[in-house]
């Protein structure tokens, strides 16, 4: 993981796990803000394309992890090769790519990222496991669950669907940041 | 990561190649149930479909693979807990039933199989993050296509990622575990 987001064109030191927390809680904060307003705008129909995009740019510029840039560092090699030819194009968010064996994990950052992945997993498996069962009990027209009323029932799977999509995209990487502890000076 | 000793279905799953075999055979389970479901939605919607029936029967799936459960070939992921209902284990007591030897001992993972585990998630996260963004496109699109389609292929589809999401894991743990003779 790296101490330092190079964030449009400026340097941010995020060694500290406040910074980082907050940096977690703000990407998803935004999301939710924005999930919200696309489904108050037009039930997330067309700007759902939006949010896949926000979520898109915000994995691979501040969180990292599938990409070279953002905190966390590329989680294989296929995907840093691939991120190297794309960060060319976009040279303002890292001023030139670090050399490849900087990118690279030692076997302990490994191991954490496929522990992230394990967590990451579980929960991902609750969550979907959870919006399955509801969404019968929806499709059902139970009148037990007064806050999915305005909801049709493809409504309440696209919402879910694009809501799971998110956090394939964002968890393991939020988890790392998350729970890594003060790095030092 | 396996559980020795094991016999699901009646399959033996000492040698990798067995362990192959039963993974094919659960995976070919998981296809017929999904064609069954998605033959149901597609004649008659999901207005009428009981979900109870394929909550147990994904239930019963992963109990085939364990993992997520103790029963199953491939040793329980997660720290040992009690039963899921405290009573269980206090009429298990009263009526002099005591905790199998073998339920007791598949449940710790040594570091190397907590590393196992780690990494056969990942690669497993992997594969579903994809599929993922594939249903996704698919869902989009087909509804796009036909409105209709949107409540017959949503719930096949959040179904799916489910699936995947219990028992994949333990699929690649059962593909990929070497014998005990090769570790050695």
């Amino acid at each position: 993981m790296r101490a330092e987001l190079v964030f449009l064109g400026r340097r941010v030191n995020m060694a500290s796990q406040r910074r980082r927390r907050t940096l977690v809680v703000a990407v998803y904060a935004g999301f939710l803000a924005l999930f919200m307003a696309s489904w108050r705008f037009d039930q997330w129909l067309e700007t759902g394309i939006g949010l896949f995009v926000y979520i898109q740019l915000v994995g691979m510029y501040l969180l990292g992890g599938r990409s070279i840039q953002g905190l966390v560092r590329p989680f294989s090699r296929p995907q840093m090769r691939w991120q190297r030819m794309t960060a060319r194009l976009t040279r303002w968010t890292l001023e030139r790519p670090a050399p490849e064996n900087v990118l690279q994990n030692d076997e302990r950052e490994q191991a954490q990222n496929s522990r992230a992945h394990y967590i990451a997993y579980q929960i991902l498996g609750i969550f979907c496991t959870v919006l399955w069962i509801i969404q019968f009990w929806k499709m059902d027209q139970s009148k037990m669950l007064l806050l999915l009323r305005p909801f049709t029932g493809d409504q309440f799977l696209y919402g879910g669907l694009l809501l799971s999509l998110c956090l394939y995209m964002t968890l393991p990487q939020a988890i790392l940041l998350w729970s890594e502890p003060d790095m030092e000076e | 990561m396996i559980v020795e000793g094991k016999r699901p279905l009646g399959f033996s799953l000492n040698g990798r190649s067995r362990r192959r075999g039963y993974v094919v055979v659960v995976l070919a389970f998981c296809a017929i149930l999904c064609g069954a479901f998605l033959k149901h939605l597609a004649r008659h919607g999901v207005e009428d479909f009981d979900g109870t029936m394929l909550f147990v029967t994904l239930s019963g799936i992963t109990a085939m693979v364990g993992g997520v459960r103790a029963d199953g070939p491939v040793k329980y992921f997660g720290r040992p807990r009690t039963a899921l209902f405290p009573l269980q284990t206090g009429l298990r007591t009263l009526f002099g039933k005591q905790e199998k030897e073998s339920t007791r001992g598949e449940i710790d993972l040594d570091e190397r199989e907590q590393h196992e585990r780690d990494r056969e998630h990942y690669r497993a996260y992997v594969v579903v993050r994809r599929f993922a963004l594939l249903l996704f496109a698919a869902y989009v699109a087909l509804g796009w296509l036909h409105v209709r389609w949107f409540d017959r292929i949503g719930p096949f589809a959040v179904f799916l990622l489910v699936l995947m999401l219990w028992v994949l894991p333990q699929m690649l743990i059962l593909w990929n575990e070497p014998d005990v003779e090769e570790q050695l």
